[in-house]
């Protein structure tokens, strides 16, 4: 299964609604995010295409590159007429991504916890 | 242990050196010539490469006593011998972290870039190429690819010259941004403004004389004078603006 480096990711804060994936990303990342677990493969315009204006082609150009470094997608590089251009794709589907990052999590705090996470888990599901 | 025999030491060499009226002459010398030098860079008619010449030689300069005092230190008993060789190799490492700075600023970080990237789209060698013609440049700057996302682009003019722009820049750019960002890294190439840039942070690093003097002015020049080159070039304040408000440009 596809696995995805948690070390860098910060959950939102206590009370926040943010649900899944876009509580470890921000709001823009998780929109572009979802534009590409969508379309099989994108380029930069076509990404900013689909996000209808809601931000600069910079930032969606600046915000793949991010989302790059975090493992989440790949991208490949292709010559055009103006120059070079990436085709970025999302490494998995979206739900693949919240149950990576969900397995990533828990064997952190296991490997940081060891027993007392054990047992935290097994009293916490018992209820 | 360390400051008890280096500070009785050092203030004994110190004077021993100042007694030497060759030393004395030839350090107040290094340090005025240091001084002219410095004065003589503020003059914006001197050429380019002149201006990066005075910023070294004032440098030796600066150094020239340090050097000179490291060289006539002598050992006057045999316990100091290892206070003698550290206050020397003190001394000494200041030159010698000026050229390992000149090493890694002017050779080792273009290379990485260049390794870092691929080479450009024939479109964007071909405009270089027919530009840097047309501005009589001695060696015509091979245009690199970088790799990433992020939009930013810069060029290196020390040895081979250079022009390097991200993929990132090269998806967000129109073809006339891209030609104007081009036309504004070819006049740095022309200007050797990389090599200067460098060169000035250099002074403001290692020279105490040039954070009095303050030499910020002429880097602004140097981004204003490329804006105006591709502005000529293209009839139109436009492309460079738009392309300016899109991403970073060094």
């Amino acid at each position: 299964m596809f696995m995805v480096d948690v070390t860098g990711f910060r959950f939102e804060k206590k009370g926040s609604k943010t649900k899944g994936l876009k509580s470890v990303l921000s709001p823009l990342e998780s929109e572009v995010l979802d534009v590409l677990c969508n379309c099989h493969e994108a380029k930069v315009r076509e990404v900013h295409k689909k996000l209808r204006g809601k931000c600069a082609l910079t930032s969606v150009a600046v915000i793949l590159d991010r989302l790059h470094d975090k493992k989440l997608v790949s991208r490949k590089a292709h010559y055009g007429r103006g120059g070079q251009h990436y085709v970025y794709s999302a490494k998995a589907s979206k739900k693949d991504l919240e149950y990576s990052v969900l397995e990533n999590t828990v064997n952190k705090l296991m490997e940081s916890f060891g027993s007392t996470a054990v047992s935290y888990f097994n009293e916490r599901f018992k209820k | 242990m360390f400051e008890e025999l280096m500070l009785p030491h050092l203030s004994n060499a110190i004077g021993i050196f100042l007694s030497n009226p060759f030393n004395v002459s030839i350090s107040v010398a290094a340090m005025a010539l240091a001084l002219l030098l410095l004065t003589k860079l503020t003059d914006k008619s001197l050429s380019q490469k002149t201006r990066i010449t005075l910023i070294y030689v004032h440098l030796a300069f600066l150094f020239t006593p340090l050097v000179l005092f490291a060289v006539s230190l002598s050992c006057q008993s045999v316990s100091l011998t290892c206070a003698v060789t550290l206050t020397q190799l003190l001394i000494y490492s200041i030159p010698i972290v000026v050229m390992a700075a000149l090493t890694a600023g002017l050779v080792l970080v273009p290379w990485y870039y260049e390794k870092a990237s691929s080479k450009s789209a024939k479109s964007i060698q071909s405009f270089v190429n027919n530009e840097s013609r047309r501005m009589g440049l001695a060696k015509t700057p091979q245009a690199f690819s970088f790799d990433s996302g992020k939009p930013f682009a810069f060029s290196t003019s020390f040895f081979k010259p250079r022009i390097f722009i991200s993929v990132g820049m090269q998806e967000v750019l129109t073809k006339k941004e891209m030609q104007a960002v081009l036309l504004h890294e070819l006049a740095h190439v022309k200007n050797s403004s990389a090599w200067f840039k460098f060169s000035s942070s250099m002074l403001k690093i290692f020279s105490p004389f040039a954070a009095v003097r303050g030499f910020g002015f002429s880097i602004d020049a140097e981004e204003q004078n490329a804006d105006a080159y591709a502005i000529m070039r293209q009839k139109t304040l436009r492309h460079i603006n738009s392309a300016k408000k899109k991403v970073s440009i060094k």
